[in-house]
């Protein structure tokens, strides 16, 4: 399963250079500007979106979670290994793209808890009495134990590339649609259909929460952040149905390139002193 | 020789017999307890720090210590202990006074609310009657009401509940709203709010008030729940400062003597209640300070432990058995495997995001 997973993701990979293979050009042959991505699975959708439109750079992928780098990673406290310091190094100009992680909200609140929590949040739905509150302190500090891996990837980045500029990606909202999601329960599905679906308010909030978090740790790794597309979002601040995956976590391939096209002339312009 | 009411008594009231001539660590002040709690009787703890003790020996020799308002399961241990998540029975922190206790239990069955305010603390938000319970306070006003609301329905719970009360008095100096009698843990302004004498006062109980006060609490716990017995202690940890003009050293006597008191009027009488003394095993002269900490205030673990030595084998089922550890919790182990489940069932998603070159 793993040689299959590996396989396509070669393929999908299209001209990129594998890890550990020797450098590739700084510019593409037609002298597009490279722009790098480190990621784990919220990455596909933006290597997705870059193959089905034209863009001002030319976007490499290195997977964070192919076979061999996944679990070398694994092994290291910074998340930096040989493959992926020749890859950066291989595009010395190039700014990076870093999306770390993501789904830590749905591990937490896709599926509805055994028992069903709330808690507040600025920006969020007020909590629901009904369901049993959990302090806001102690909900922020829970979630950040399960974030806490992205922080230190972010550190190790920053500390093995001092002087490159880089963003953090923040994960895509949670789709709003309950019914999408049973839809496309994937690997989800008994647990959906033994608990049920967590309410999106709740859902949201454990993702803003996420969020928070990523930024403070970003800026703890002196690495600035980037939005998600306001055009992937409706009036009410929900994810668009052009932006669902076809799964129930993950973005679609318009969301891969609604982002591609939100960051191109922010990554794209006179680089600045790294802060 | 002449008999007297003095000869041949047993030897427990005997001075030189049971104190004297004992080494200290086996002073039994206790002598019989008046009933027998059982291992699967629930028991409802609260009161001054003292009592936070007993609540963990209790749970730690396999007894039911009702825990009314848990931690949710899906936090870790840690952050359920740095936010007061079993200490006592419910979340609501120390609770000095008799008359805090009244007031807690008339605000649980919602027969007075008081007019206080929350209070605040730079951006935080502090519960008057709970100062201590949320560390950094609650994010907002909001957040404050919802959490009291679930905490007070977790005391109605647990006072229906239990089959035992176990109370620790602490203290009879209390600050009271002047509005309404409304009485805090802790001075307005020491953790939150500011101190306003207009608003303000200063309580110190006396015997008839502080017996009062705990004859009320009872008799509206009974109204609920009319099938539990009472534990009564005195906690041997002085004041920490007075609001009385006096030495701390004379307001503490005064306090504790009172409380001492209280509780005795209280048992005599009442076959369902009973006087624990840890106040004379950590105080007695056969301990020679020797119970105290070096700041004189704190009780050692060895004076706790001959503390809860004495409860179970005096109020303890009698069994010898070995205590039943601490099982896990069914709600926490749901919790766990569900969220293990979570982890693996995300990490399979994230693996196979690559293998639909077709996903849209």
């Amino acid at each position: 399963m793993r040689r299959l997973v590996d396989k396509v993701r070669g393929a999908l990979r299209g001209g990129t250079t594998p890890p550990a293979a020797k450098a590739a050009p700084v510019a593409a042959p037609d002298g597009r500007p490279a722009l790098l991505l480190l990621g784990h699975s919220h990455a596909y959708a933006i290597w997705r979106g870059f193959h089905v439109a034209r863009f001002p750079f030319e976007l490499r992928f290195f997977d964070l979670l192919a076979a061999g780098v996944a679990e070398a990673i694994a092994a290291t406290e910074d998340g930096v290994v040989p493959p992926l310091v020749e890859f950066v190094r291989a595009h010395p100009d190039a700014p990076v793209l870093l999306s770390y992680g993501g789904n830590e909200h749905n591990l937490l609140a896709l599926v509805e808890h055994p028992e069903p929590f709330d808690f507040e949040f600025p920006g969020g739905a007020a909590p629901d009495a009904r369901r049993w509150i959990i302090p806001a302190g102690a909900m922020r500090a829970n979630v950040a134990a399960y974030v806490a891996r992205l922080g230190q990837l972010m550190r190790g980045f920053r500390a093995a590339f001092p002087e490159r500029r880089a963003w953090v990606l923040l994960p895509p909202p949670p789709i709003p649609d309950a019914e999408h999601i049973a839809a496309n329960p994937v690997v989800f599905a008994e647990k959906i259909a033994e608990s049920g679906i967590a309410p999106y308010a709740v859902r949201h909030k454990v993702w803003l929460l996420q969020c928070a978090l990523m930024r403070e740790m970003a800026a703890d790794a002196a690495l600035d952040v980037l939005d998600v597309p306001a055009a992937t979002l409706d009036a009410e601040g929900r994810l668009r149905p052009e932006a669902w995956g076809q799964d129930a976590v993950h973005a679609s391939v318009w969301y891969g390139e609604q982002l591609l096209h939100s960051l191109a002339p922010q990554v794209l312009a006179r680089p600045e002193p790294v802060r | 020789m002449s008999r007297h009411p003095y000869t041949d008594l047993p030897s427990f009231r005997y001075w030189r017999r049971s104190m004297a001539q004992l080494p200290g660590g086996e002073v039994d002040p206790v002598v019989t307890g008046k009933f027998r709690i059982g291992r699967h009787d629930p028991v409802f703890t609260a009161g001054s720090c003292f009592a936070q003790h007993i609540a963990r020996h209790l749970r730690a020799s396999g007894y039911h210590y009702l825990v009314a308002e848990p931690a949710h399961p899906m936090l870790l241990p840690q952050l359920a202990d740095d936010y007061g998540y079993g200490l006592f029975s419910a979340r609501f922190g120390n609770l000095y006074t008799p008359r805090q206790l009244l007031q807690l239990v008339q605000r649980a069955y919602g027969e007075f609310t008081p007019a206080e305010p929350p209070w605040r603390l730079g951006d935080a938000w502090i519960d008057p009657f709970r100062p201590a319970v949320q560390p950094g306070g609650f994010a907002s006003e909001q957040e404050l009401v919802l959490d009291r609301e679930q905490h007070l329905r977790a005391v109605r719970e647990g006072l229906e509940r239990m089959k035992v009360f176990v109370f620790t008095l602490g203290l009879t100096e209390c600050w009271a709203s002047r509005e309404d009698g409304a009485v805090f843990p802790v001075c307005p302004g020491v953790s939150g709010g500011e101190f306003d004498p207009a608003r303000y006062m200063l309580v110190n109980l006396g015997v008839a008030e502080a017996a009062a006060d705990l004859a009320a609490a009872e008799a509206l716990m009974r109204r609920h729940n009319p099938d539990f017995r009472i534990v009564l202690t005195v906690s041997p940890v002085p004041l920490a400062a007075t609001a009385e003009d006096r030495h701390v050293l004379v307001a503490t006597t005064y306090s504790k003597s009172v409380l001492r008191v209280v509780a005795e009027e209280f048992c005599r009488g009442r076959e369902h209640a009973a006087y624990f003394p840890s106040y004379e095993i950590i105080t007695g002269a056969h301990a020679r300070g020797g119970y105290f900490g070096p700041d004189l205030r704190s009780v050692t673990e060895a004076g706790v432990e001959h503390v809860m030595r004495l409860f179970l084998q005096h109020y303890g089922d009698g069994s010898h058995e070995a205590p039943v550890p601490a099982g896990g919790d069914p709600a926490t182990d749901r919790s766990r495997e569900h969220l293990a489940e979570m982890g693996r069932l995300v990490r399979t998603v994230c693996e196979e995001e690559a293998l639909d070159p077709h996903s849209k």
